[in-house]
Protein backbone atom coordinates (compact mmCIF):
# COMPACT_ATOMS: atom_id res chain seq x y z
CA UNK A 1 0.00 0.00 0.00
CA UNK A 2 1.29 3.40 -0.94
CA UNK A 3 2.25 5.41 2.11
CA UNK A 4 0.98 8.94 2.42
CA UNK A 5 3.45 11.63 3.39
CA UNK A 6 2.64 14.15 6.11
CA UNK A 7 2.46 17.80 5.06
CA UNK A 8 5.84 19.41 4.50
CA UNK A 9 6.76 22.57 6.43
CA UNK A 10 5.63 25.76 4.78
CA UNK A 11 8.72 27.52 3.48
CA UNK A 12 7.67 30.70 1.73
CA UNK A 13 9.49 33.68 3.20
CA UNK A 14 13.15 34.51 3.73
CA UNK A 15 12.60 33.95 7.46
CA UNK A 16 11.16 30.50 6.77
CA UNK A 17 14.16 29.66 4.62
CA UNK A 18 16.70 30.72 7.28
CA UNK A 19 14.77 28.86 9.99
CA UNK A 20 14.59 25.58 8.08
CA UNK A 21 18.21 25.82 6.92
CA UNK A 22 19.03 26.05 10.62
CA UNK A 23 17.02 22.93 11.36
CA UNK A 24 18.91 21.03 8.66
CA UNK A 25 22.16 22.28 10.23
CA UNK A 26 21.01 20.96 13.62
CA UNK A 27 20.09 24.25 15.26
CA UNK A 28 16.92 26.04 16.27
CA UNK A 29 17.12 29.62 15.06
CA UNK A 30 14.98 32.33 16.59
CA UNK A 31 15.06 36.05 16.01
CA UNK A 32 16.20 38.58 18.56
CA UNK A 33 15.55 42.29 18.71
CA UNK A 34 18.84 44.14 19.08
CA UNK A 35 17.03 47.09 20.71
CA UNK A 36 14.84 45.52 23.40
CA UNK A 37 16.37 42.02 23.53
CA UNK A 38 13.06 40.20 23.07
CA UNK A 39 13.14 36.92 21.17
CA UNK A 40 10.60 35.67 18.67
CA UNK A 41 9.76 32.64 16.69
CA UNK A 42 11.06 33.86 13.34
CA UNK A 43 9.71 37.29 12.76
CA UNK A 44 11.16 40.14 10.76
CA UNK A 45 10.06 43.05 12.91
CA UNK A 46 9.80 43.68 16.65
CA UNK A 47 6.83 45.10 18.55
CA UNK A 48 9.11 47.92 19.72
CA UNK A 49 9.12 49.04 16.06
CA UNK A 50 12.65 47.96 15.44
CA UNK A 51 12.87 46.59 11.92
CA UNK A 52 16.36 45.15 12.30
CA UNK A 53 16.10 41.71 13.84
CA UNK A 54 19.03 39.34 14.17
CA UNK A 55 19.12 35.58 14.13
CA UNK A 56 20.39 33.71 17.15
CA UNK A 57 20.69 30.04 18.02
CA UNK A 58 18.25 29.05 20.77
CA UNK A 59 19.63 27.19 23.76
CA UNK A 60 17.25 24.36 22.98
CA UNK A 61 15.99 24.14 26.55
CA UNK A 62 12.50 24.91 27.72
CA UNK A 63 9.40 23.51 29.32
CA UNK A 64 6.05 22.19 28.21
CA UNK A 65 3.44 24.97 28.22
CA UNK A 66 0.53 22.82 27.11
CA UNK A 67 -0.14 19.82 24.88
CA UNK A 68 -2.80 17.66 23.27
CA UNK A 69 -2.98 13.97 22.41
CA UNK A 70 -4.54 12.95 19.09
CA UNK A 71 -6.53 9.74 19.43
CA UNK A 72 -7.87 9.95 15.92
CA UNK A 73 -5.79 10.81 12.86
CA UNK A 74 -7.06 13.86 11.02
CA UNK A 75 -4.60 13.28 8.20
CA UNK A 76 -3.95 9.81 6.72
CA UNK A 77 -0.19 10.16 7.23
CA UNK A 78 -0.74 10.07 10.98
CA UNK A 79 -3.03 7.03 11.02
CA UNK A 80 -0.33 4.69 12.31
CA UNK A 81 0.95 7.21 14.86
CA UNK A 82 -2.14 7.63 17.04
CA UNK A 83 -2.13 8.28 19.89
CA UNK A 84 0.50 10.98 19.37
CA UNK A 85 1.20 14.32 21.01
CA UNK A 86 1.45 17.90 19.79
CA UNK A 87 3.12 20.14 22.32
CA UNK A 88 3.79 23.84 22.83
CA UNK A 89 7.19 24.38 24.39
CA UNK A 90 8.18 27.64 26.06
CA UNK A 91 11.85 28.11 25.28
CA UNK A 92 14.21 29.61 27.86
CA UNK A 93 14.29 32.68 25.64
CA UNK A 94 10.54 33.24 26.17
CA UNK A 95 9.41 31.95 22.79
CA UNK A 96 6.56 29.49 22.43
CA UNK A 97 6.88 26.90 19.66
CA UNK A 98 4.72 24.07 18.41
CA UNK A 99 6.49 20.71 18.36
CA UNK A 100 6.27 17.06 19.41
CA UNK A 101 7.77 15.30 22.44
CA UNK A 102 9.55 12.04 21.71
CA UNK A 103 11.06 9.46 24.03
CA UNK A 104 9.72 7.40 26.89
CA UNK A 105 8.47 10.20 29.09
CA UNK A 106 5.07 11.52 27.95
CA UNK A 107 4.46 15.28 28.11
CA UNK A 108 3.17 16.96 31.24
CA UNK A 109 2.69 20.69 31.72
CA UNK A 110 5.87 22.18 33.19
CA UNK A 111 8.10 19.26 32.17
CA UNK A 112 11.69 20.30 31.33
CA UNK A 113 12.60 19.43 27.77
CA UNK A 114 15.56 19.74 25.42
CA UNK A 115 15.83 20.02 21.67
CA UNK A 116 16.43 17.10 19.33
CA UNK A 117 15.65 16.52 15.67
CA UNK A 118 13.72 13.97 13.67
CA UNK A 119 15.62 11.75 11.32
CA UNK A 120 14.12 12.54 7.93
CA UNK A 121 14.90 14.34 4.67
CA UNK A 122 13.44 17.49 6.09
CA UNK A 123 14.08 17.14 9.82
CA UNK A 124 11.68 18.72 12.29
CA UNK A 125 12.72 20.35 15.56
CA UNK A 126 11.44 18.02 18.30
CA UNK A 127 11.92 17.86 22.05
CA UNK A 128 12.50 15.18 24.62
CA UNK A 129 12.49 15.01 28.42
CA UNK A 130 15.52 16.77 29.85
CA UNK A 131 16.62 14.38 32.59
CA UNK A 132 19.39 16.74 33.76
CA UNK A 133 16.91 19.41 34.80
CA UNK A 134 15.42 18.84 38.20
CA UNK B 1 -25.18 60.03 21.02
CA UNK B 2 -25.60 56.58 22.45
CA UNK B 3 -27.06 53.83 20.26
CA UNK B 4 -28.61 52.23 23.34
CA UNK B 5 -32.10 50.92 22.53
CA UNK B 6 -32.20 52.87 19.24
CA UNK B 7 -32.21 49.72 17.11
CA UNK B 8 -33.98 46.43 17.49
CA UNK B 9 -34.34 42.95 16.10
CA UNK B 10 -37.71 42.80 14.39
CA UNK B 11 -37.51 39.42 12.68
CA UNK B 12 -35.87 36.03 13.04
CA UNK B 13 -35.80 33.40 10.34
CA UNK B 14 -34.38 29.89 10.59
CA UNK B 15 -34.39 27.36 7.77
CA UNK B 16 -34.45 23.61 8.29
CA UNK B 17 -31.33 22.63 10.24
CA UNK B 18 -29.39 19.40 10.16
CA UNK B 19 -28.77 17.41 7.04
CA UNK B 20 -30.87 18.99 4.31
CA UNK B 21 -29.88 17.21 1.09
CA UNK B 22 -30.86 18.66 -2.23
CA UNK B 23 -31.02 22.20 -0.97
CA UNK B 24 -28.11 24.55 -1.60
CA UNK B 25 -26.82 27.04 0.94
CA UNK B 26 -28.26 29.82 -1.22
CA UNK B 27 -31.70 28.19 -1.18
CA UNK B 28 -31.54 27.68 2.58
CA UNK B 29 -30.54 31.33 2.87
CA UNK B 30 -33.62 32.41 0.92
CA UNK B 31 -35.78 30.26 3.23
CA UNK B 32 -34.30 32.04 6.26
CA UNK B 33 -34.62 35.52 4.73
CA UNK B 34 -38.25 34.90 3.78
CA UNK B 35 -38.98 33.56 7.24
CA UNK B 36 -37.41 36.62 8.90
CA UNK B 37 -39.40 39.01 6.70
CA UNK B 38 -42.64 37.12 7.35
CA UNK B 39 -41.88 36.99 11.08
CA UNK B 40 -41.37 40.77 11.19
CA UNK B 41 -44.35 41.42 8.92
CA UNK B 42 -42.34 44.06 7.09
CA UNK B 43 -42.88 44.88 3.40
CA UNK B 44 -40.04 43.41 1.33
CA UNK B 45 -39.59 46.80 -0.32
CA UNK B 46 -38.29 48.19 2.98
CA UNK B 47 -35.53 45.64 3.44
CA UNK B 48 -32.69 47.49 1.76
CA UNK B 49 -29.57 46.36 3.66
CA UNK B 50 -27.84 42.99 3.37
CA UNK B 51 -24.84 41.59 5.25
CA UNK B 52 -23.73 37.98 5.21
CA UNK B 53 -20.84 35.88 6.39
CA UNK B 54 -19.19 33.53 3.91
CA UNK B 55 -19.10 30.12 5.60
CA UNK B 56 -15.83 28.15 5.91
CA UNK B 57 -16.97 26.33 2.85
CA UNK B 58 -20.33 25.33 1.57
CA UNK B 59 -21.72 28.85 2.01
CA UNK B 60 -24.08 30.75 -0.28
CA UNK B 61 -22.95 31.82 -3.71
CA UNK B 62 -22.21 35.49 -3.22
CA UNK B 63 -25.32 37.61 -3.51
CA UNK B 64 -27.46 34.85 -5.00
CA UNK B 65 -29.84 34.67 -2.01
CA UNK B 66 -30.29 38.42 -2.06
CA UNK B 67 -31.30 38.34 -5.70
CA UNK B 68 -33.51 35.27 -5.30
CA UNK B 69 -35.28 36.80 -2.31
CA UNK B 70 -35.88 39.98 -4.29
CA UNK B 71 -34.57 42.42 -1.73
CA UNK B 72 -34.11 45.99 -2.99
CA UNK B 73 -30.76 46.27 -1.23
CA UNK B 74 -28.68 49.41 -1.34
CA UNK B 75 -25.62 47.45 -0.27
CA UNK B 76 -24.57 43.83 -0.02
CA UNK B 77 -21.67 43.32 2.34
CA UNK B 78 -19.68 40.18 2.91
CA UNK B 79 -18.18 40.27 6.38
CA UNK B 80 -15.65 37.82 7.78
CA UNK B 81 -14.47 38.03 11.36
CA UNK B 82 -14.68 34.38 12.39
CA UNK B 83 -17.43 33.74 14.87
CA UNK B 84 -17.51 37.36 15.93
CA UNK B 85 -19.16 37.98 12.56
CA UNK B 86 -22.70 37.61 13.91
CA UNK B 87 -22.28 40.46 16.37
CA UNK B 88 -20.01 42.38 13.99
CA UNK B 89 -22.78 42.20 11.37
CA UNK B 90 -25.21 43.68 13.88
CA UNK B 91 -22.75 46.48 14.60
CA UNK B 92 -22.31 47.10 10.86
CA UNK B 93 -26.05 47.06 10.27
CA UNK B 94 -26.59 49.59 13.06
CA UNK B 95 -23.84 51.76 11.57
CA UNK B 96 -25.64 51.66 8.23
CA UNK B 97 -29.01 52.40 9.83
CA UNK B 98 -27.58 55.21 11.96
CA UNK B 99 -26.06 56.94 8.94
CA UNK B 100 -29.12 56.54 6.76
CA UNK B 101 -27.71 53.91 4.41
CA UNK B 102 -30.70 51.62 4.88
CA UNK B 103 -34.05 51.30 6.63
CA UNK B 104 -33.95 47.63 7.54
CA UNK B 105 -31.06 45.23 7.29
CA UNK B 106 -30.82 41.46 6.97
CA UNK B 107 -27.82 39.76 8.58
CA UNK B 108 -27.36 36.21 7.40
CA UNK B 109 -25.43 32.99 7.81
CA UNK B 110 -26.00 29.95 5.61
CA UNK B 111 -24.15 26.71 5.06
CA UNK B 112 -24.52 23.32 3.44
CA UNK B 113 -21.42 21.95 5.17
CA UNK B 114 -23.08 18.67 6.17
CA UNK B 115 -24.51 17.75 2.77
CA UNK B 116 -21.30 18.72 1.06
CA UNK B 117 -19.32 16.74 3.62
CA UNK B 118 -17.03 19.61 4.47
CA UNK B 119 -14.31 18.47 6.85
CA UNK B 120 -13.63 21.44 9.08
CA UNK B 121 -9.93 21.68 9.78
CA UNK B 122 -9.07 18.32 8.26
CA UNK B 123 -5.57 17.72 6.98
CA UNK B 124 -4.77 18.67 3.42
CA UNK B 125 -1.99 18.24 0.90
CA UNK B 126 -0.88 21.83 1.35
CA UNK B 127 2.49 22.55 2.98
CA UNK B 128 1.88 23.37 6.62
CA UNK B 129 4.42 23.67 9.39
CA UNK B 130 1.77 22.82 11.96
CA UNK B 131 0.58 19.95 9.79
CA UNK B 132 4.13 18.59 9.60
CA UNK B 133 3.92 18.15 13.37
CA UNK B 134 0.46 16.61 13.09
CA UNK B 135 -1.49 19.63 14.33
CA UNK B 136 -4.90 19.80 12.66
CA UNK B 137 -8.41 21.07 13.30
CA UNK B 138 -9.65 23.92 15.51
CA UNK B 139 -10.60 21.42 18.24
CA UNK B 140 -6.88 21.11 18.95
CA UNK B 141 -6.75 24.74 20.02
CA UNK B 142 -9.57 24.17 22.50
CA UNK B 143 -7.88 20.97 23.68
CA UNK B 144 -4.55 22.73 24.30
CA UNK B 145 -6.37 25.40 26.23
CA UNK B 146 -8.22 22.77 28.27
CA UNK B 147 -5.03 20.86 29.05
CA UNK B 148 -3.25 23.93 30.40
CA UNK B 149 -6.33 24.94 32.39
CA UNK B 150 -6.56 21.43 33.79
CA UNK B 151 -2.95 21.47 34.99
CA UNK B 152 -3.34 24.87 36.61
CA UNK B 153 -6.78 24.70 38.18
CA UNK B 154 -8.06 21.20 37.73
CA UNK B 155 -10.87 20.53 35.30
CA UNK B 156 -12.41 17.11 35.36
CA UNK B 157 -13.87 15.21 32.43
CA UNK B 158 -17.16 15.28 34.29
CA UNK B 159 -17.08 19.08 34.52
CA UNK B 160 -16.42 19.38 30.77
CA UNK B 161 -19.09 16.75 30.19
CA UNK B 162 -21.57 18.77 32.21
CA UNK B 163 -21.37 21.51 29.56
CA UNK B 164 -22.12 19.02 26.78
CA UNK B 165 -24.88 17.24 28.70
CA UNK B 166 -26.55 20.46 29.93
CA UNK B 167 -26.65 21.94 26.45
CA UNK B 168 -27.90 18.66 25.02
CA UNK B 169 -30.69 18.58 27.60
CA UNK B 170 -31.69 22.05 26.45
CA UNK B 171 -31.71 20.99 22.79
CA UNK B 172 -33.81 17.92 23.67
CA UNK B 173 -36.51 20.31 24.87
CA UNK B 174 -36.39 22.48 21.77
CA UNK B 175 -38.09 21.25 18.59
CA UNK B 176 -36.03 22.22 15.56
CA UNK B 177 -32.69 21.63 17.27
CA UNK B 178 -30.47 19.27 15.29
CA UNK B 179 -30.05 17.08 18.41
CA UNK B 180 -33.66 17.41 19.59
CA UNK B 181 -34.25 13.65 19.50
CA UNK B 182 -30.80 12.58 20.66
CA UNK B 183 -30.33 12.52 24.44
CA UNK B 184 -26.83 12.45 25.92
CA UNK B 185 -26.08 11.05 29.35
CA UNK B 186 -22.95 11.64 31.40
CA UNK B 187 -22.24 7.91 31.21
CA UNK B 188 -22.27 8.05 27.41
CA UNK B 189 -20.09 11.16 27.43
CA UNK B 190 -17.50 9.60 29.73
CA UNK B 191 -17.42 6.27 27.91
CA UNK B 192 -16.74 7.89 24.53
CA UNK B 193 -13.06 7.88 23.58
CA UNK B 194 -11.09 11.08 23.38
CA UNK B 195 -10.85 12.75 19.99
CA UNK B 196 -8.08 15.21 20.80
CA UNK B 197 -7.40 14.65 24.49
CA UNK B 198 -8.74 16.03 26.76
CA UNK B 199 -11.73 16.66 24.44
CA UNK B 200 -14.24 14.23 22.95
CA UNK B 201 -16.59 14.56 19.98
CA UNK B 202 -19.32 15.79 22.33
CA UNK B 203 -17.11 18.74 23.23
CA UNK B 204 -17.23 19.87 19.58
CA UNK B 205 -19.86 21.84 17.69
CA UNK B 206 -22.10 20.23 15.13
CA UNK B 207 -21.50 20.28 11.40
CA UNK B 208 -24.88 20.89 9.79
CA UNK B 209 -26.76 22.50 6.93
CA UNK B 210 -29.01 25.45 7.52
CA UNK B 211 -29.43 29.19 7.44
CA UNK B 212 -30.41 31.91 9.88
CA UNK B 213 -31.39 35.48 9.11
CA UNK B 214 -32.08 38.33 11.51
CA UNK B 215 -33.80 41.56 10.59
CA UNK B 216 -32.67 44.78 12.27
CA UNK B 217 -34.35 48.15 12.01
CA UNK B 218 -34.94 51.26 14.08
CA UNK B 219 -36.67 50.74 17.43
CA UNK B 220 -39.36 53.12 16.26
CA UNK B 221 -40.11 51.09 13.13
CA UNK B 222 -39.82 47.81 15.02
CA UNK B 223 -42.54 48.87 17.47
CA UNK B 224 -45.01 49.08 14.55
CA UNK B 225 -44.17 45.63 13.24
CA UNK B 226 -45.65 42.25 14.01
CA UNK B 227 -43.34 40.96 16.74
CA UNK B 228 -42.23 42.57 20.03
CA UNK B 229 -38.92 44.37 19.41
CA UNK B 230 -35.74 43.08 21.01
CA UNK B 231 -33.57 46.11 21.68
CA UNK B 232 -29.81 46.25 21.27
CA UNK B 233 -28.57 47.85 24.48
CA UNK B 234 -24.88 47.87 23.67
CA UNK B 235 -22.00 45.94 22.18
CA UNK B 236 -18.24 45.76 22.23
CA UNK B 237 -15.23 44.17 20.56
CA UNK B 238 -11.72 43.25 21.56
CA UNK B 239 -8.82 41.52 19.87
CA UNK B 240 -5.75 39.81 21.23
CA UNK B 241 -3.74 41.33 18.40
CA UNK B 242 -3.09 44.25 20.72
CA UNK B 243 -0.95 42.03 22.90
CA UNK B 244 0.85 40.34 20.04
CA UNK B 245 2.97 43.29 19.00
CA UNK B 246 5.19 42.99 22.05
CA UNK B 247 4.74 39.34 22.85
CA UNK B 248 6.49 36.34 21.45
CA UNK B 249 4.00 34.00 23.03
CA UNK B 250 0.57 35.49 22.43
CA UNK B 251 -0.37 33.14 19.63
CA UNK B 252 -3.61 32.19 21.28
CA UNK B 253 -5.21 32.75 24.63
CA UNK B 254 -3.76 29.62 26.19
CA UNK B 255 -4.47 31.17 29.57
CA UNK B 256 -8.09 32.14 29.00
CA UNK B 257 -9.78 34.73 26.83
CA UNK B 258 -9.40 38.42 27.38
CA UNK B 259 -12.68 40.18 26.70
CA UNK B 260 -11.91 43.22 28.86
CA UNK B 261 -12.50 45.94 26.30
CA UNK B 262 -15.45 44.16 24.69
CA UNK B 263 -17.41 43.86 27.90
CA UNK B 264 -16.49 47.31 29.20
CA UNK B 265 -17.75 48.89 26.00
CA UNK B 266 -20.93 46.82 25.91
CA UNK B 267 -21.90 47.26 29.54
CA UNK B 268 -21.06 50.96 29.69
CA UNK B 269 -23.18 51.63 26.59
CA UNK B 270 -26.00 49.55 28.02
CA UNK B 271 -25.75 51.14 31.46
CA UNK B 272 -26.14 47.80 33.23
CA UNK B 273 -23.85 45.39 35.07
CA UNK B 274 -23.26 41.67 34.88
CA UNK B 275 -25.62 41.18 37.83
CA UNK B 276 -28.45 42.50 35.62
CA UNK B 277 -27.97 39.75 33.04
CA UNK B 278 -30.69 37.09 33.29
CA UNK B 279 -29.56 34.69 30.60
CA UNK B 280 -26.38 34.28 28.56
CA UNK B 281 -25.48 32.78 25.20
CA UNK B 282 -21.75 32.15 25.32
CA UNK B 283 -19.89 31.12 22.22
CA UNK B 284 -19.53 27.37 22.32
CA UNK B 285 -17.79 25.97 19.25
CA UNK B 286 -16.10 23.80 21.88
CA UNK B 287 -17.06 23.14 25.49
CA UNK B 288 -13.73 24.64 26.59
CA UNK B 289 -14.51 27.93 24.86
CA UNK B 290 -17.71 28.06 26.87
CA UNK B 291 -15.76 27.35 30.08
CA UNK B 292 -13.29 30.14 29.29
CA UNK B 293 -16.15 32.46 28.31
CA UNK B 294 -17.78 32.13 31.73
CA UNK B 295 -14.57 33.42 33.29
CA UNK B 296 -13.76 36.03 30.63
CA UNK B 297 -17.12 37.71 31.15
CA UNK B 298 -16.91 37.38 34.93
CA UNK B 299 -19.72 34.94 35.78
CA UNK B 300 -17.12 33.24 37.96
CA UNK B 301 -13.47 33.83 38.82
CA UNK B 302 -10.43 32.47 37.07
CA UNK B 303 -10.10 28.78 37.78
CA UNK B 304 -13.61 28.48 39.20
CA UNK B 305 -15.59 27.55 36.10
CA UNK B 306 -15.38 23.77 36.50
CA UNK B 307 -17.04 23.76 39.92
CA UNK B 308 -19.41 26.55 38.85
CA UNK B 309 -20.67 24.40 35.98
CA UNK B 310 -20.84 21.20 38.01
CA UNK B 311 -22.93 22.98 40.64
CA UNK B 312 -25.68 23.54 38.09
CA UNK B 313 -25.34 27.29 37.66
CA UNK B 314 -25.58 27.22 33.86
CA UNK B 315 -28.69 25.04 33.64
CA UNK B 316 -32.27 26.29 33.39
CA UNK B 317 -33.10 27.27 36.96
CA UNK B 318 -29.42 27.91 37.77
CA UNK B 319 -27.90 31.26 38.75
CA UNK B 320 -27.18 32.12 35.11
CA UNK B 321 -28.97 29.90 32.59
CA UNK B 322 -26.82 29.66 29.48
CA UNK B 323 -27.17 28.55 25.87
CA UNK B 324 -30.80 27.61 26.32
CA UNK B 325 -31.34 26.20 22.81
CA UNK B 326 -28.30 23.92 23.05
CA UNK B 327 -26.52 26.34 20.68
CA UNK B 328 -23.47 25.22 18.70
CA UNK B 329 -22.95 21.94 20.58
CA UNK B 330 -26.53 20.71 20.14
CA UNK B 331 -28.89 23.13 18.36
CA UNK B 332 -26.93 23.89 15.19
CA UNK B 333 -23.62 25.45 14.25
CA UNK B 334 -24.16 28.78 12.50
CA UNK B 335 -20.85 30.22 13.69
CA UNK B 336 -21.62 33.26 15.89
CA UNK B 337 -25.21 33.59 14.65
CA UNK B 338 -26.48 30.60 16.65
CA UNK B 339 -26.14 32.45 19.95
CA UNK B 340 -27.72 35.64 18.57
CA UNK B 341 -30.82 33.82 17.35
CA UNK B 342 -31.39 32.24 20.75
CA UNK B 343 -30.72 35.55 22.52
CA UNK B 344 -33.47 37.21 20.50
CA UNK B 345 -35.85 34.29 21.06
CA UNK B 346 -35.33 34.35 24.83
CA UNK B 347 -35.96 38.09 24.93
CA UNK B 348 -39.22 37.51 23.05
CA UNK B 349 -40.22 34.76 25.46
CA UNK B 350 -40.13 32.19 22.65
CA UNK B 351 -37.82 29.77 24.42
CA UNK B 352 -40.58 27.21 24.90
CA UNK B 353 -39.60 24.51 27.40
CA UNK B 354 -36.27 26.23 28.07
CA UNK B 355 -37.59 29.77 28.38
CA UNK B 356 -36.02 31.61 31.32
CA UNK B 357 -38.92 33.05 33.27
CA UNK B 358 -39.11 36.84 33.39
CA UNK B 359 -35.76 37.21 31.60
CA UNK B 360 -35.22 40.83 30.59
CA UNK B 361 -31.55 41.12 29.67
CA UNK B 362 -29.40 38.71 27.66
CA UNK B 363 -25.65 38.67 27.04
CA UNK B 364 -24.55 37.17 23.71
CA UNK B 365 -20.89 36.52 22.93
CA UNK B 366 -18.86 35.60 19.88
CA UNK B 367 -15.30 34.54 19.34
CA UNK B 368 -13.05 34.54 16.32
CA UNK B 369 -9.61 33.22 15.69
CA UNK B 370 -7.28 32.33 12.90
CA UNK B 371 -5.85 28.86 12.80
CA UNK B 372 -2.66 29.00 10.81
CA UNK B 373 -0.70 30.97 11.56
CA UNK B 374 -2.65 30.85 14.83
CA UNK B 375 -2.27 34.48 15.56
CA UNK B 376 -4.82 36.24 17.62
CA UNK B 377 -8.37 35.79 18.63
CA UNK B 378 -11.16 38.30 18.69
CA UNK B 379 -13.99 38.75 21.15
CA UNK B 380 -17.42 40.27 20.61
CA UNK B 381 -20.42 40.66 22.86
CA UNK B 382 -23.74 42.42 22.87
CA UNK B 383 -26.54 43.01 25.34
CA UNK B 384 -30.18 42.56 24.35
CA UNK B 385 -33.35 43.45 26.21
CA UNK B 386 -37.05 43.13 25.68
Amino acid sequence: MQSIAPPTPRIETESDRIFWEGVRAGELRISRCSVCDRHYHPRSQCGCENAEMEWVKASGRGEVYTYVIYHRAMHPAFADRVPYNVVWVMLEEGVLILTNIIGDRPPTVGMSVKLCFSDSDQPLPLFTWDSEEV
Amino acid sequence: MSIRDKYAFAGVGVSRLGKVPGRTASELAVDAINAAIADAGIPRSEVDGYIYQPAFDGGPEGNEPLIAAGLPARFAWQLQAGSTTGISSVISAIGALETGQCNACIVLYATSAASRQIVVGGGSEQPSTMGAHGFFAPVSIAAGMAQRYRSQYGLTDKQLGTVAVTLRNNANRRPGAVMHDRPLTMEEYLSTPYLVEPLRKYDCCLVNDGAVALLITSAERARDLRRPPVYVMGYGLDHSLRSLADSSTGLWHWDGFDATRAKEQAFSTAGVTLADVDVAMLYDAFSMFFVAGLEAYGFCGRGEAGAFIEDGNIAIGGSIPCNTSGTALSWGYMQGFTQLVEGVRQMRGEGGATQVKDAEICLVTGLGGSFEPAIGSSMACCLLRN
